[in-house]
């Protein structure tokens, strides 16, 4: 049997979706008439139609006081994170472990080595850099990182507050009102 | 039933603080929210949660409902949404064993052809991915043309055409494999 191609198979749905202009409808008559296979797959292709089409009759209710209770929370505050809690302190425990992490470096002396100026001349720049008067640059490590502990503690809070505190407050304040 | 133009300015006294006449609107669109958010999370207590919810985000983000589109679409991708994130919390949580696929009939005592068809018809739409599934039933609830499946499921109208045609020719095929095993057992 011949094989339907993607392009008959659309034509043959959007026949269906009666989206085919009067001489496209004539033409693709006129190729039914010639080819079976295409008869067939339009019989396959009708019945899911149909059937489909069948479903939609029957449309699912919501329970009687379904409108009611949607008045009575207008005032609950939609969620806006999308972390789940169980997620956001799993974020939580990442983000202080790093923190952690940093500050003991800062505290130990580690990065004390690691501060000093970057020589621009030893590394091999393009020639445009190369004529630049800026001869290095200084770095200081430890600066770097304590921005970074700030700016960890920062989101630290903002995680807290958006999936354990407010959360736990809004279902606090939800059962007041019950 | 209220016009288009009523809703507006239904919408326009909500937002200048009669509260009250929200519910007019739910009341309006609340079978469609449900049957939409029923379709996403498969189960019944999870989509009339998931609805109501819905409706409660819509009406504090009423403000920013921009009038050039339908209320309707917009207010139908929030469920959309809604439901989704639903169905991913439940996927986290647990898998229950009484979610079973959308019961669309009750079945008689003797199933006719046409139910018979229509058990086929399931069993062909669970081999569907998740997104093909969703187009073709909001595709198929006849209150959305492609162009509003398409914003509701936040993707392009082609992609969304193309996802529909396809999920079609699958049923199909499927389908038919279904009908012969059926016919080879009988």
């Amino acid at each position: 049997m011949e094989k339907i191609s993607n392009q008959q198979n659309d034509k043959l749905l959007d026949f269906l979706d009666g989206k085919l202009s009067g001489a496209e409808v004539a033409v693709l008559k006129s190729q039914l008439e010639q080819l079976p296979a295409l008869r067939e797959r339009l019989e396959e292709l009708r019945l899911i139609h149909d059937l489909l089409s069948g479903r939609s009759l029957v449309t699912s209710a919501p329970s009687p006081a379904f409108t009611d209770k949607v008045m009575h929370n207008l005032d609950k505050v939609p969620a806006t994170s999308t972390l789940s809690p169980r997620n956001g302190l799993f974020l939580l425990i990442g983000i202080v472990v790093a923190t952690a992490v940093g500050m003991l470096l800062l505290a130990t002396g580690s990065l004390d080595t690691l501060s000093g100026p970057i020589h621009l001349s030893g590394l091999n720049l393009p020639k445009a850099l190369q004529n630049l008067s800026i001869q290095s640059i200084p770095l200081n490590i430890k600066t770097v990182m304590k921005v970074v502990i700030m700016i960890n503690l920062v989101i630290a809070f903002i995680v807290l507050d958006r999936t354990v505190l407010k959360p736990f407050f809004n279902r606090k304040s939800t059962q007041g009102l019950n | 039933m209220i016009t288009l133009q009523e809703e507006n300015i239904l919408i326009d006294r909500i937002l200048a603080g009669e509260r009250q006449l929200y519910a007019q609107l739910v009341d309006k669109y609340k079978s469609y929210a449900y049957t939409i958010a029923y379709k996403v999370v498969e189960n019944k207590p999870e989509a009339e949660e998931a609805a109501q919810d819905a409706f409660i985000k819509a009406f504090h983000y009423l403000n920013g409902f921009n009038r050039q589109a339908r209320f309707s679409t917009w207010l139908y991708r929030i469920v959309f949404n809604t439901a989704i994130t639903y169905k991913r919390k439940k996927k986290q949580q647990f898998q229950d064993i009484e979610d079973t696929p959308i019961e669309y009939h009750e079945r008689a005592d003797t199933p006719t052809e046409k139910e018979d068809q229509q058990v086929f018809l399931t069993q062909a739409m669970n081999k569907l991915n998740e997104a093909d599934r969703l187009a073709i039933q909001l595709y198929y609830m006849k209150e959305f043309t492609l162009e509003e499946v398409a914003e509701m499921m936040g993707q392009n109208v082609n992609t969304i055409k193309v996802r529909v045609h396809r999920a079609r020719q699958r049923l199909a095929d499927e389908l038919k494999r279904i009908l012969k095993q059926e016919a080879l057992t009988l």
